[in-house]
């Protein structure tokens, strides 16, 4: 009954130990319940032995057995208390182990020198048992030491632990494996010195550990439980507050490659496993045209610290388009390897729906500016197409009257061909330039280089600036990088500037009429680029009005222009302001952020 | 004065505009040279008569400025404006200012050609008229004093006897100044002394007022 009792409660514990910390201490305990299991067998056999040798051979087993509990309890307190005695830890199977060293003499076991017989004992109820008798071997004393060691050790351990807090736990299982050492040592001794005459009994005393473990164990069963339920508890909690804030919880498990995905989240991807899923199933979800975002933004994060960060579409069954937003963070091991990645995804379709219908507005008010601006260009744009045009004309008409001639020159026919063709190049370039501006398109921003843009508006205002009689200096740092921008728009605001600046200039005297378009580094990562004039000025009073819709200070102004310049440039990420130069003029600057992975352009 | 092939000069900022009229020009038989700029022209200008085709806009001086750099320094060069289409407002402000000739920069051939020959054939007779208003100074030149003031007189239609009342002298003596004065400038009529005074702008180019009874 005890030797089953020992193995159902070791075969837990192993159960256990190899699914839950600490895993040593149950592995060490299962270990000592099982040799105690077998040690127990053992002690029946010995009751029932027939004859000498087979009882030399049941002792000797024993004695391995009996080492194997004596060492495995030791290490178990060690491991599981955590408070013993190094020294005296090992000093307990050193001593057992001298003593076991006797096994090893032929004929002779650590008890007894020589078993000299059996004698058969009858119990009250009439049932009989054999008992081994024999001459005491002068090497048992040496588990009898190891025993009180174990004592001392155990005990020792137990105090230790009882002082740092742990007092069930010393109690319980400190106190009952004294116990069991000291019954079992005390009744061995009293049965070796033939005082009693009974078998041995040790797993009896053994009974008082089970008990104290069993103990133990529903404690712990019992505070897993707990734990188990308050998880779920905390989970729910969470899962509502996600649930109610629209928020999806994720984490990915890298080494496994499974992600898990709370309630909300799955609902929001359409999952129906509840089990973790793989990435590439995952990946499978998002929107074809964002996966490799996503696996770029998953690149970063598992090469920097910069955390991952995602918008991607998802294809809801209804047909329509979710717009997700997800964060994560990265976790590592001790050597810097990720292993998870965890995170919230958020889906902000609501939020992306309300941008673009906004950003929609912008784009109609921004072309509806462009056109009255072009409006302002009409006369500049006519005259600067009449050149090419005029050109293409009397170079037509030289040619019919070359081709009077007899002969015909017809290297002069030729060359007028090349000069035709060229002008016509010129023209379509000033449609294509009135078109662009024209052209009614939303908002679609790219790396732009800021000095091709410099000198298509310089061409756009060439004339204007001739008309007013200004100069007109384009000014760009060598090497700046592209920006992250609209070109249409971009060009946009330039014109707007550098209108206002001609028209800004016209109040002074002719030689004094400059107008600079510059551009530089603002920082490290943005351009600014800077429209000065040499204008006088703009008003105190003015100046926080400039960029108000409908504020002008021209006889025929909108006062659209700045008003649109500033909403454009703030959704490009950017900032706009005006200042008044130190001696003459006012400054209009704007700044742009830096195209990421830009090199020069 | 020299009787050379009368020269059109062509200046535009707009190299291929310019490169392109020049050959046209050429093709009609016209002696052509080209400019950059109103002060590329101005620094090169040589003697030859003919006519100048300008651009109204142009960076540093524009048409209008070289139109009035050329008056100022008397060269009998008449201008022809071209302009581009939708410039209406500067046109109007250089026709306010007195310019003649415009053309946009595609006006047909024709009458590109035909205000070449008119501003040649305009440039032509100035030069001439320059010509006989020089002889007719140095005629002028030749008076003395006294026989201008008589001139004066004479063309704002006084008779000998008022001119010797107003001079204090003999009215004979106004008859021999008036003889002197025919033969010095060679004019046998008082219509003829009129129109030759007005020429050398002795007088105003207002018609002579009538006495208005006596």
């Amino acid at each position: 009954m005890v030797a089953a009792a020992c193995l159902t409660l070791g075969l837990i514990e192993l159960r256990i130990g190899l699914a839950r910390p600490p895993r040593a201490a149950r592995l060490l305990y299962s270990l000592s319940a099982v040799a105690m299991a077998g040690f127990s067998g053992l002690e029946l056999a010995l009751m029932r032995v027939d004859s000498v040798a087979d009882a030399e051979g049941l002792m000797r087993t024993m004695d391995a057995a009996l080492g194997a509990i004596i060492v495995s309890l030791t290490a178990f307190i060690w491991v599981y208390f955590g408070t013993g005695n190094r020294w005296l830890a090992l000093t307990v199977p050193c001593l057992y182990a001298i003593g076991a060293a006797s096994d090893l003499v032929p004929g002779s076991d650590m008890t007894y020198r020589t078993i000299t017989g059996l004698r058969t004992v009858e119990t009250f109820g009439g049932a009989t048992f054999k008992i081994v008798e024999g001459v005491p071997n002068p090497w048992n004393a040496f588990p009898y030491l190891a025993a009180l060691m174990l004592i001392v050790f155990v005990a020792d351990a137990s105090v230790r632990l009882w002082r740092r807090g742990g007092r069930r736990r010393a109690l319980v299982v400190g106190g009952s494996i004294v116990i069991f050492t000291l019954a079992a040592g005390v009744h061995s001794a009293l049965v070796e010195t033939g005082i009693l005459r009974s078998p041995y009994l040790f797993s009896w005393a053994y009974i008082a550990i089970l008990i104290a473990m069993i103990d133990q164990l529903n404690e712990d069963v019992l505070s897993v439980a707990q734990l188990t339920d308050e998880l779920r508890e905390s989970e729910r909690r969470m899962d509502l507050a996600s649930a109610a804030a629209n928020l999806g919880m994720w984490a990915w498990d890298i080494v496994s490659d499974g992600i898990w995905f709370s309630s909300t989240a799955r609902a929001m991807f359409g999952f129906s496993e509840s089990k973790p899923i793989s990435f590439v199933r995952f990946l499978s979800a998002v929107h074809p045209n964002d996966r490799e975002a996503v696996n770029h933004a998953v690149e970063i994060a598992l090469a920097s610290e910069r955390g991952y960060y995602a918008e991607y579409r998802v294809p809801a069954p209804e047909g329509q388009t979710l717009w997700m937003v997800s964060r994560g963070q990265i976790e590592r091991d001790a050597r810097g390897k990720p292993i998870r990645l965890r995170g919230v995804v958020l889906d902000a379709s609501a939020r992306h729906d309300r941008e673009m219908e906004l950003q929609q507005l912008r784009s109609q008010l921004a072309h509806a500016s462009r056109v009255s601006l072009l409006g302002q260009l009409a006369s500049a744009l006519a005259h600067e197409l009449s050149q090419p045009l005029g050109a293409i004309l009397r170079n037509s008409e030289a040619a019919e009257l070359f081709l009077q001639r007899a002969p015909p020159d017809l290297d002069e026919l030729r060359a007028i061909l090349a000069d035709i063709r060229q002008d016509d190049q010129r023209a379509g370039a000033v449609i294509e330039r009135l078109r662009a501006l024209l052209k009614r398109s939303s908002f679609a921003p790219r790396a732009v280089s800021v000095n091709a843009l410099l000198e298509i508006v310089a061409k756009l205002t060439r004339i204007d600036s001739l008309t007013r009689k200004a100069r007109l200096e384009i000014e760009a740092a060598p090497g700046l990088p592209s920006v992250m921008a609209d070109p249409v728009q971009l060009q946009q605001v330039l014109l707007n500037l550098v209108l206002n600046a001609l028209d800004a200039v016209e109040g002074v005297p002719v030689e004094r009429r400059t107008v600079t378009v510059r551009a530089e580094f603002h920082g490290e990562d943005e351009i600014a680029v800077a429209v000065v004039d040499s204008g006088l000025g703009v008003t105190p009073e003015r100046f926080g009005r400039l960029f108000e819709p409908f504020f002008t200070t021209k006889p025929n102004g909108m006062g659209i222009g700045l008003s649109i310049s500033r909403t454009i440039i703030e959704a490009h990420g950017g900032r706009i302001w005006a200042e008044n130069g130190t001696r003459e003029g006012a400054t209009f600057r704007f700044t742009l952020p830096v195209a990421t992975g830009s090199g020069p352009s | 004065m020299n009787e050379r092939t009368p020269v059109v000069r062509v200046v535009d900022d707009d190299t291929a505009f310019l490169a392109a009229v020049a050959r046209l020009l050429r093709a009609a038989g016209y002696t052509v040279e080209t400019f950059k700029s109103a002060a590329d022209l101005l620094a090169n200008l040589d003697d030859a008569g003919g006519c100048v085709i300008a651009d109204l806009r142009m960076p540093g001086m524009d048409g209008m400025e070289l139109q009035r750099a050329l008056t100022r320094e008397a060269k009998l060069l008449p201008v022809i404006f071209l302009t581009g289409e939708g410039d209406i407002p500067t046109t109007v402000q250089a026709m306010r200012q007195g310019a003649e000739d415009f053309l946009t920069k595609r006006a047909p051939k024709e009458d590109l050609l035909a205000a070449v020959d008119r501003a040649i054939a305009r440039g032509a007779r100035l030069r001439a008229e320059a010509v006989q208003l020089r002889a007719l100074q140095v005629r002028v030149g030749a008076l003395t004093s006294r026989e201008l003031t008589v001139l004066r007189q004479v063309v704002e239609g006084r008779l000998n006897k008022q001119i010797a009342a107003n001079l204090g002298i003999n009215e004979r003596t106004v008859k021999l100044h008036r003889t002197a004065i025919t033969t010095k400038l060679q004019v046998r009529s008082v219509a003829e002394l009129t129109r030759l005074a007005q020429a050398a702008g002795l007088i105003d180019d207002r018609p002579p007022a009538f006495p208005k009874g006596q």
